[in-house]
């Protein structure tokens, strides 16, 4: 009797690691990621962004609304994910404002037009005055009106800015992309730049 | 109804497959013609070339075959039409066969290429060769006396250039009681010939990589259309900067632009009437915020050429093709494939859609080509560029590779053609890479050759030269 309970517990033991995703950082690299596991913000990295983040420069304002959202899955594997949505008024005019989607509940991850979880190190994407092991994160940024760019925001948290809480925003050019026509864009409505932000 | 053959039709003989009857004294050979102008669907010509048993050419004549529209309709069938017989007054004689005049085969030379060395086929320490090629060269010389009655050839005045009879098989069942001295004519054709019908093959027959290679080789061969091209003027609306050129001088003269802290760019199209003028290379000049080429997504265009500079004061070029890189070779198909008279018109189909790369790979200049393998796969990459949440993934996943796998923007050319590669591969995209080389570069003799890399054993990458 003792041998079969010893048995029975080692067999639900043995079925129950293999039942467990592998949990891995936030800076595995994509080719690096087995099926089935948790990509995890094993530091709470993402959690700084979280919250509504505004730039001002006289009458332009860019606004952006950022969520945090828990061991989702997608296709492949479980992560933790950063998604959210924006706003651009250039001199006084409202230019793009996808904010009003956030109380769509209808909508999945998928449809977000801000959303990723990918660390950025070092002096990437034009920051020169990174240090070598600062830790930024990369989305994608979609333009409803411009769908064929290819775009992403970069956020910086700056540590030393904590009254208010400030990050800065890169929006640049991850790929070059086919105009749909000739004079179309190429810039998404958010001009391509940095932009020094505050938690409201 | 199709008139016969004249030398008008730029008749050629096709030398892929070739009918061989060996009868008593004699040989039959006979060959598809192909021509210019014949259509496949009413008639068809075969030529039959007779010789003795040591090459000397007996007669030659020109069968024309009309079709039926039974065996129109289903060509797996024997054939069923019409015969025709015609005197051969197409080729010249003196050409056909031209060493089999003179010379025999006097010896056979094997070389085998083994596929993780071209060297030989033998085996070494620790690897197996898992395929191989081998070719036979037959050395042609002086024929013996005894197949000449006993007179030794002199092989000094034969100048002759032409290439040695193929292969085939066929079996013969002749009347003996035929003479070898008939001369056929249309009302009176010989009946002691042997011979058997060799319609034209399925048109296409060309394997992928076989059309990705045409169409590369006429990328860079030296102009391979018509010059001069209105769209090279320099007062044509298309060429507001006078740097317009044709599609070779913009892929070889790229490397020149590598220094530049901007991308430099070609569309490569064919404008209306290009089957009169041809293809040439528009420039397109950088995005002045993105310091890259976006490439406008016109009809007529089939391919882009760029560069990634290995400047990078204003931006960060990985110097190997990007995603969306990748992806533009589809848009440029799927809106030039819509155009009726561009896809009539288009001989090998999504091989000539292409994406030209010229980047500073560990200090040397290298020139790639994306091409498609299988539009089907490549095909469900628009789902994924309909995903944002994908298309970042998919992004992320080639460029960290590059980071991680390339050194980032520090690799070797090995080292990011197996990233591309393994990426290609694992997420089964559907499209090939392509190498660009010179040889004779700085000469006037220069020429460009192009070779598909593929992933092979380990660390590997091998090739398939076009």
């Amino acid at each position: 009797m003792k041998n079969l309970f010893f048995t029975i517990s080692m067999l639900l033991l043995a079925l129950s690691c293999k039942a467990q995703s592998p949990i891995v950082a936030l800076d595995t690299y994509e080719h690096n990621i087995l099926d089935g596991s948790y990509v995890k913000d094993l530091n709470s990295e993402l959690n700084k962004f979280v919250g509504t983040w505004i730039f001002t420069d006289g009458t332009t304002s860019f606004t952006l609304v950022l969520q945090k959202y828990e061991q989702t899955f997608n296709d492949d594997y479980y992560e933790d994910y950063l998604a959210g949505e924006y706003s651009y008024i250039g001199n006084g005019l409202a230019i793009v404002n996808t904010l009003p989607s956030l109380n769509n509940t209808q909508l999945s991850l998928d449809d977000r037009n801000i959303g990723g979880r990918y660390v950025v190190k070092g002096p990437d994407h034009n920051c020169a005055d990174c240090l070598a092991n600062e830790r930024r994160i990369d989305l994608y940024f979609s333009d409803p009106n411009r769908e064929y760019l290819s775009t992403g925001i970069v956020l910086r948290y700056l540590v030393n800015k904590t009254n208010p809480e400030k990050i800065t925003a890169t929006i640049y050019v991850e790929g070059n992309v086919m105009l749909p026509y000739e004079g179309a864009s190429s810039s998404p409505s958010v001009p391509y730049g940095t932009y020094l932000m505050e938690k409201q | 109804m199709q008139s016969r053959l004249t030398s008008a039709d730029s008749a050629t003989i096709a030398t892929d497959d070739i009918l061989m009857i060996e009868r008593e004294d004699k040989i039959f050979y006979t060959f598809r013609i192909e021509t210019t102008t014949a259509s496949a669907t009413e008639s068809f010509y075969n030529l039959l070339v007779v010789t003795n048993t040591i090459g000397d050419i007996d007669n030659v004549k020109i069968f024309e075959y009309i079709t039926s529209d039974v065996w129109l309709e289903d060509k797996s069938l024997p054939f069923s039409g019409h015969m025709k017989l015609h005197e051969n007054d197409i080729f010249n004689e003196n050409d056909l066969f031209a060493r089999g005049v003179k010379e025999c085969i006097t010896g056979i030379r094997t070389k085998c290429r083994c596929n993780w060395d071209e060297a030989h086929c033998g085996p070494a320490p620790g690897r197996v060769c898992t395929s191989w090629t081998k070719t036979v060269t037959a050395i042609y010389g002086p024929c013996p006396p005894e197949l000449n009655n006993g007179e030794p050839i002199d092989n000094n005045d034969d100048t002759s250039t032409g290439t040695g009879g193929g292969g085939g098989s066929g079996t013969g069942d002749g009347d003996p009681n035929n003479t070898d001295d008939c001369q056929p004519t249309i009302d009176n054709p010989c009946d002691d010939d042997e011979t058997a019908v060799m319609p034209p093959k399925p048109q296409n027959t060309k394997t992928i990589h076989q059309k990705n290679c045409e169409e590369l080789n006429k990328l860079t061969s030296p102009p391979a259309y018509n010059l001069p091209n209105p769209f090279l003027d320099d007062d044509n609306t298309t060429n507001s900067l006078g740097l317009n050129t044709t599609a070779r001088l913009a892929i070889i003269n790229a490397d020149q632009s590598l220094d530049n802290s901007v991308e430099t760019g070609f569309g490569l199209f064919n404008e209306s009437n290009y089957q009169q003028w041809g293809p040439y290379a528009r420039y397109t000049s950088a995005n002045g915020e993105t310091h890259g080429v976006d490439f406008t997504g016109f009809p007529t265009q089939y391919g882009t050429v760029h560069t990634h500079p290995s400047n990078f004061t204003l931006r960060k070029w990985i110097p190997m093709f990007s995603l969306d890189d990748i992806f533009t070779v589809l848009q440029i198909r799927n809106i030039y494939s819509s155009i009726d008279y561009l896809n009539n018109n288009n001989q090998n189909g999504d091989a000539l859609f292409v994406s030209v790369l010229i980047a500073n790979q560990g200090g040397v200049a290298q020139t790639y080509a994306i091409k498609i393998e299988d539009i089907s796969k490549f095909q469900n990459l628009l789902n994924i560029k309909n995903n944002k949440k994908k298309w970042k993934k998919l992004n992320k996943e080639l460029f960290n590779k590059y980071i991680d796998e390339a050194d980032d923007h520090l690799g070797s050319s090995t080292q990011y053609q197996r990233v591309l590669l393994e990426f290609i591969q694992e997420n089964d995209l559907g499209v090939s890479l392509y190498k660009m080389e010179q040889t004779n570069a700085g000469t006037p003799q220069v020429q460009e050759t192009w070779k598909k890399l593929k992933l092979g054993f380990g660390d590997t990458i091998i090739d398939s030269q076009c």
